[in-house]
Order: C-alpha cells, then sequence, then structure tokens
C-alpha cells in the first residue's frame, strides 16, 4: 500500500470475549463461547434467554449516559491511549473527526423512558438527551475537544463496518487528519424482542454455516479504530497495525428486511472494495464474513463469497466471530474490523465455534471451532443489514 | 494531492433538482409561496406535513402490501425523492447512490415498538413494526424503489445530518463511484422528540423554528459543467463550540473555499443556518470574512439551543438556492433583516447543529454559455 493511504494506529474493543484487545485476542484464538445467560434484565417471556454480554466492565456508573455510549467512550478510551494518547489527536494542528456507527443507539435510555411513562403521568419530566443516535459520537467529541465533524452512520448492521469506510474517506478528501472509527450497540429488551418477533433467535448455540444452524444470538459491544495516513503515523514512530486499502458498499434494492437470496449485493461491495484495493480475489487470504447463522444470511453470503471469488475462493479460510460474541448489530463491523487487525497483528484465523457439519450448501472452508496459526497479510470482512445494506472492507499488513 | 484536489479534473457536480414535503405544503413552490409570518415557533409549533400531501398522488406509487409497511418517514421519504427526480432517468443500478440524512431517525417508529414492548409484553410486538426501527428503512425503500443498488448509506448525525449527506454525495459523484446521488434529509418525530424539543424551547426560553415533519430531498449530477444551475463546487466539515464559535466558523467557511480553490473575494452570498437564518450579501454588508462571521452569528445562538430536525436546514438551503438566482431575500427561518441577495459569485450556505456539527457547502450558480455567475 501506498504511504499516502489511511491506515489503523490504534484499537479498542469491549464485547463478551474481553474488555481490551488483549482479552479479546485471547478469546478468539481459544475459541471461547461468549454467549451467555442474560442477567441485565428479564428475559422470562422470551424463547431464548441468552446473549454475547459484556462482563466486568471497569466504567463509573450513574452517569447518565445511555450504554452504548458508555462503551463507545470505553473502547474510544482505549483507542486513542493505543495510537500515543489525546496529544496525537491534535498532532501539529490536524483536525480529527469521529464517525460511529450504531443501529439502537439511544435505545435503552428510550426504553428506560417509556417504561417510566407507564407509570408515570408527567411525562414532561423524561430527560431524552441521551436518547438521539449522535448522542455516543458527540460524547466521544466532546471528551478529547475534537474540532472534526462527528458523524453518525446508520445502516442497519452495516453500520460499523460503513463507518470505517467513512472515516477513511474524510481523510482521502481532506477533510480530517485522524478519525475515530467504530461501532456501539447493546442488548435490551427492545431488541430482544424485535428478533424474537422475527423468529430469528435461536434455543441452540450459533453455529455460522453449520447444516444444522438455527438462527443467531444477540451481542453488545463497541469497538473503535484510529485511521489516519499510514506516512503520518510512520513519521510519528507510530505502529501502523493494517491499512484501509479498499471498501466497497452497496445496497440489494430487493426487501426491507430480507437479504437478496443471491446474494448480489454484497457480492457487488466485495467487488467494489477488491477494485479500490487493486486486488484481485485469489490475494486474499482470509475472509471474515457476517455470519449471523441465520439460515437466509448464510446461504446469501455463501452465494456472495462464490460469485464475487469464484473459483479463487477454494482454499480462502472464511470464519464468522458472532458465533463466540452474538451478533452486536451496529458495533459488529467495527469489532470485526478489530478482530481482523488482530489476526494480522498475531498471525491466526479466529475460528467458527459451535461447527459440527459445515453446510455443503455454503461450500466454504470454515475454520471450525480452533483458531488457525498463520501468518496472513490481507483480509477481507463484510457485513450486511436490514434495509438491503452491504459493505465490505479490505484489510492490508503495511 | 489529496483526491479533492484533484476534483476539478474529472467534472462538476450539479444540483439538478430538490423538492420538499413539510408543514410548509408539498413541493418547492408551496415553500416558495409561504408567508414566512405564518410560521409558528416554538412549543405549541406545527409539526404535520401540510394537507396538501398525499403519499400516493406524490409518490406514484399504488397502495399495496409494501406500501402499507413503509412507516411515515419512509412515505415520506419516498414521495419527496419521487418528486425530486422527476420524469428523468437515473442510472440503473449501481451508478446512483444514496445519502440520506436524519436529525432523528427511526425515532417515531421505535416510539411506536416501545409503547407495545412495554404495554403488552415482548411477545406482542409487530415484525412490521421493528423492521421499520433501523434508519436505514427509508434508504433501503429508496434503494428498491428507484433500482439504486449503488452505495446507500444514512447519517443521523443531528441538525446537520443532512447537509453531512450531501457532502458525502458530492465526494462519491466527483470520485466517480457514481453518476447521481440523491441525497437530503428526512424527519418524522415522535411524542418522545417532541416534548423534547417542548422542554427545550419554553424551559429555557430559547427560540428555535419549528420542529418539522417531512423531507427535502436534493438530486446530484456528475456533469461535464456545462448543465445549467447549482454547481456543488466544495465542502468542509468540522464541530463548531459556542466558546470560539466566531474563530471556528470562519476556519470552517476558509476550508470550503480552499477545498472549492476560490478565494473570499468570490464569495456573493453566506447563508447561516443555525436553527434561524442569517444572511449576508456582498452588495451591502462587509467584506472581510472575519466581519462577515460576526455579522452572521449577531442574533443567532451558535451552536442553537433547541434541536430541530434536520429538514429544517435543507429547508433553507432549498430556499437560498432557489431565491437567489432570482434575486429574491430569504424569509421562511430568517431573524432579522432580510438581505437583498448577491446577483453573483459564490454561495457559501453553512449549517450548524445542536451538537456542533457544522457543514459549509459552496456552489456557485452556472449558466450555460456564460460565464461563472447568476443569470
Amino acid at each position: 500500500m501506498s504511504p499516502e493511504e489511511v491506515g489503523i494506529t490504534g484499537i479498542g474493543v469491549a464485547c463478551a470475549l474481553g474488555n481490551s484487545p488483549g482479552a479479546f485476542t485471547r478469546g478468539l484464538q481459544g475459541g471461547v463461547n461468549g454467549i451467555r445467560p442474560v442477567t441485565r434484565f428479564d428475559v422470562s417471556e422470551f424463547y431464548f434467554k441468552r446473549a454475547g454480554e459484556i462482563l466486568d466492565l471497569d466504567v463509573p456508573s450513574g452517569n447518565g449516559l445511555d450504554r452504548a455510549s458508555v462503551l463507545a467512550l470505553y473502547a474510544a478510551g482505549q483507542a486513542v491511549a493505543d495510537c500515543g494518547g489525546a496529544d496525537r489527536l491534535f498532532h501539529r494542528g490536524g483536525r480529527t473527526a469521529v464517525v460511529l456507527g450504531t443501529t439502537c443507539g439511544g435505545i435503552a435510555a428510550h426504553e428506560a423512558i417509556a417504561r417510566a411513562w407507564r407509570e408515570a403521568s408527567d411525562r414532561d419530566s423524561a430527560d431524552a438527551d441521551e436518547v438521539p443516535f449522535h448522542r455516543m459520537a458527540w460524547h466521544i467529541a466532546d471528551a478529547y475537544g475534537l474540532s472534526g465533524p462527528a458523524i453518525t452512520v446508520t445502516i442497519a448492521c452495516a453500520s460499523g463496518s460503513a463507518a470505517v469506510a467513512h472515516g477513511a474517506d474524510l481523510i482521502r478528501s481532506g477533510v480530517a487528519d485522524v478519525v475515530l472509527v467504530g461501532g456501539s450497540d447493546t442488548v435490551t429488551g427492545f431488541t430482544f424482542s424485535g428478533f424474537s418477533a422475527l423468529r430469528a433467535m435461536t434455543r441452540d448455540e450459533v453455529r455460522p454455516f453449520d447444516r444444522n444452524r438455527t438462527g443467531m444470538a444477540l451481542g453488545e459491544g463497541a469497538a473503535v479504530l484510529v485511521l489516519e495516513r499510514i506516512a503520518a503515523a510512520r513519521r510519528c514512530g507510530r505502529r501502523v497495525y493494517a491499512g484501509v486499502a479498499g471498501y466497497g458498499l452497496c445496497n440489494d434494492a430487493y426487501h426491507s428486511a430480507a437479504p437478496d437470496p443471491e446474494g448480489w449485493g454484497m457480492a457487488r461491495s466485495i467487488r467494489r472494495a477488491l477494485a479500490m484495493a487493486g486486488r484481485a480475489p485469489a490475494e486474499v487470504q482470509y475472509i471474515n464474513a457476517h455470519g449471523t447463522a441465520t439460515q437466509a444470511n448464510d446461504l446469501m453470503e455463501a452465494h456472495a463469497l462464490h460469485k464475487a471469488f469464484g473459483s479463487a475462493l477454494q482454499g480462502i479460510p472464511v470464519s464468522a466471530t458472532k458465533s463466540m460474541i452474538g451478533h452486536t448489530l451496529g458495533a459488529a463491523g467495527a469489532i470485526e474490523m478489530v478482530a481482523c487487525v488482530l489476526a494480522l497483528e498475531h498471525g491466526f484465523i479466529p475460528p467458527t465455534i459451535n461447527i459440527e457439519e459445515p453446510d455443503p450448501e455454503c461450500d466454504l472452508d470454515i475454520v471450525p471451532n480452533e483458531a488457525r496459526a498463520q501468518r496472513i497479510e490481507r483480509i477481507l470482512t463484510c457485513n450486511a443489514g436490514f434495509a438491503g445494506n452491504n459493505c465490505a472492507v479490505v484489510l492490508e499488513a503495511v | 494531492m489529496t483526491e479533492a484536489a484533484s476534483a476539478d479534473r474529472r467534472g462538476s457536480v450539479i444540483v439538478s433538482a430538490c423538492q420538499q414535503i413539510s408543514a410548509l405544503g408539498c413541493g418547492l413552490d408551496a415553500l416558495l409561496a409561504y408567508d414566512p409570518e405564518g410560521l409558528v415557533a416554538g412549543p405549541d409549533a406545527s409539526l404535520a406535513v401540510g394537507s396538501d400531501y398525499d403519499f400516493t398522488r406524490a409518490s406514484g406509487i399504488a397502495p399495496s402490501a409494501v406500501t402499507r409497511q413503509m412507516d411515515e418517514l419512509t412515505r415520506v421519504t419516498v414521495a419527496c425523492s419521487r418528486l425530486a427526480l422527476g420524469p428523468d432517468p437515473i442510472p440503473p443500478g449501481e451508478e446512483t447512490a444514496i445519502f440520506l440524512g436524519g436529525g432523528f431517525g427511526c425515532h417515531a417508529s421505535n416510539q411506536d415498538f416501545l409503547d407495545t414492548l412495554v404495554d403488552q409484553g415482548g411477545r406482542f410486538v409487530k415484525p412490521v413494526v421493528f423492521r421499520n426501527t433501523v434508519s436505514n428503512a427509508a434508504a433501503g425503500h429508496l434503494a428498491i424503489v428507484f433500482g439504486a443498488t449503488g452505495t446507500n448509506t444514512v447519517v443521523n448525525s443531528g441538525m446537520a445530518a443532512g447537509l453531512q449527506a450531501m457532502a458525502m454525495a458530492s465526494d462519491e459523484l466527483r470520485w466517480e463511484r457514481s453518476r447521481v446521488a440523491l441525497t437530503g434529509a428526512s424527519d418524522w418525530v415522535g411524542e418522545l422528540v417532541v416534548r423534547r424539543y417542548s422542554r427545550q424551547t419554553s424551559g429555557t426560553g430559547a427560540d428555535a423554528p419549528p420542529l418539522m415533519d417531512g423531507a427535502a430531498m436534493f438530486v446530484l449530477r456528475r456533469t461535464d459543467g456545462r448543465e445549467q444551475g447549482w454547481r456543488l463546487l466544495g465542502y468542509d466539515l468540522a464541530r463548531v463550540g459556542k466558546t470560539h464559535a466566531t474563530e471556528q466558523l470562519r476556519a470552517l467557511i476558509e476550508g470550503a473555499l480552499r477545498r472549492s480553490g476560490v478565494g473570499p473575494g468570490a464569495i456573493g452570498n453566506v447563508v447561516l443556518s443555525s436553527g434561524w437564518v442569517r444572511g449576508w450579501a456582498r452588495g451591502g454588508g462587509p467584506a472581510d470574512l472575519g466581519a462577515i462571521v460576526t455579522h452572521l452569528l449577531a442574533g443567532v445562538a451558535c451552536p442553537p439551543r433547541c434541536e430541530t430536525t434536520a429538514l429544517v436546514p435543507m429547508l433553507a438551503l432549498a430556499e437560498a438556492l432557489a431565491r437567489i438566482p432570482a434575486g429574491q431575500p430569504m424569509g421562511i427561518f430568517v431573524r432579522g433583516p432580510r438581505v437583498q441577495p448577491e446577483p453573483g459569485g459564490v454561495l457559501v450556505f453553512v449549517g450548524v447543529g445542536t451538537d456542533g456539527n457544522a457543514v459549509a457547502l459552496t456552489l456557485d450558480y452556472w449558466t450555460a454559455g456564460s460565464s461563472r455567475g447568476a443569470p
């Protein structure tokens, strides 16, 4: 990659596998199952009762922030420290921006108000300041006194990876010198009941691309990555984890909630990402799949990968980390981006756990149950969301 | 060289159409015919779109199972987009991008869903309502209705979201990722946002435009520069705080001018939408950029203290683009003196939201066969 391209110089993460990049790495390498019984709210009325909750998060309580903002700030704190500290955000008077993705940011605050309204006659007393989607990006920008824009991307479950793409665009366009990108979402009664109504959840383990997969589990989490030009980072002696070589966004234009079963939208986004990176499909060495473990998604995704890669797909390992952390919605793309960065950094391919019998209809080289030690140079990660949104990103070692 | 700096070699981005549906009426003509004296602000502000809005008529889409599943945010976005696109064909598939902004996104459908969840329990919520509790539902329906399989993204960054979306869309075209971009903002607010706005406007005495439902959609096209209309030259994005608003706004405008390749001397008009609108035109005001900003900030809070929808600045932009070439002063959201616009030069349109997000767009009016400037 050219040093003028955009690279990742800091990472932060909190999810069911751990609340730091180190803990997350150990969880990914160990194939740990982070899907556990829900503890934070009553799930007795639902047919599934487990999710990828975050445990033991060391943050102040009672600050009035929506949980998605709390998680985003936590991950941002790690990422900023990792890139060299807050001073790095203002290096040579440069402008730092924030681009965060979310599907349901602020919904925990909204749900709390809705429940309070049920009991209260005075509906005017609710403080709804934490409800709007843009609060989490604002909190980060405000916490660090950033002068760049604070953009909130909301394209459902592709939001986190789209935030990385749009953040890289801000650097390419010259709007910002440094961009904090990522995503955050939480598990709430809102999301539990919604996905329950869609019958998308599993009572079983989460088994992406397995013949006997029965659905997804929700998760919560946040990830933030620091983007800046590779050359600028190197001039300051900073480590560059990976380059953001290419990305592509496309829409299925098919259905408001179901993916195009043929996977054309995701295939197009992958082709765009590879074209921007200037790479042939065969040059990709690992694919981090969206892999929700629903019948519809996994089959769609397999079709998309076969369309985009053709015969080059043979032998490229594929894994779905949602089997370990659950589906974190708008945070998923960002958390999976961090997983890819760690895979590049530490030379391993995360597993898809709970695999018993790979689905022959998907016909993918799934990395089953145990991480694979392998030095890799180039990764494709992809996400899909409600309303037909798809985003694919190519990361490269630099 | 940044990609922005090399953009000029790849042709221009033109605003080929815009339309709106709001409490001011249905269509751009209704916006321009609206008597600004009738604009009610504050806690009693009118929210709903006008009675002349009919989804089926405006969208040209017959009622069906699909349209019945759309929430009001999606319906008004689709209808307004159809008005904006008109009969002109758009490139099929990946050549058309969608960049949609919104202040509150799917908040109204979230409220509907939560009402059922809280009152009746999680087993009684409806899947069809849950589908609309993603903020990109409207953009997804736009993709389906218009067959637009290109880049499709939604930003919910508060009041400046529509302007951010337009700026991002302009890069999409300059970088030749798409040929046409449908962009703008739409909002449909629920009870909680209404009560929040009422608290902000009545509790603190702060003054703000109405919390308006509706949509304002713009069509951007890549052009060879010979097509008449407003060319979007460039933009800059930043945040503005109340303690350094003057310096930060000035830096924002300077950034937009620099990125557009024009100097301050080329400015004909500056419009600031910070809740209410303030204007400056070269004909009658100070010429120094610092003095221009000081003039603009007199009489408006920047950032605004009350959060209305992302629709409001987009309506102000639509009004500016329609009135300035005709030499008519803006009036809809104007507080303070109405400014007679300068007939030529670059228009700098600045929008600022309560969260400090600020966008400066630079545009000039291009007439086929003539030099730069208004007709």
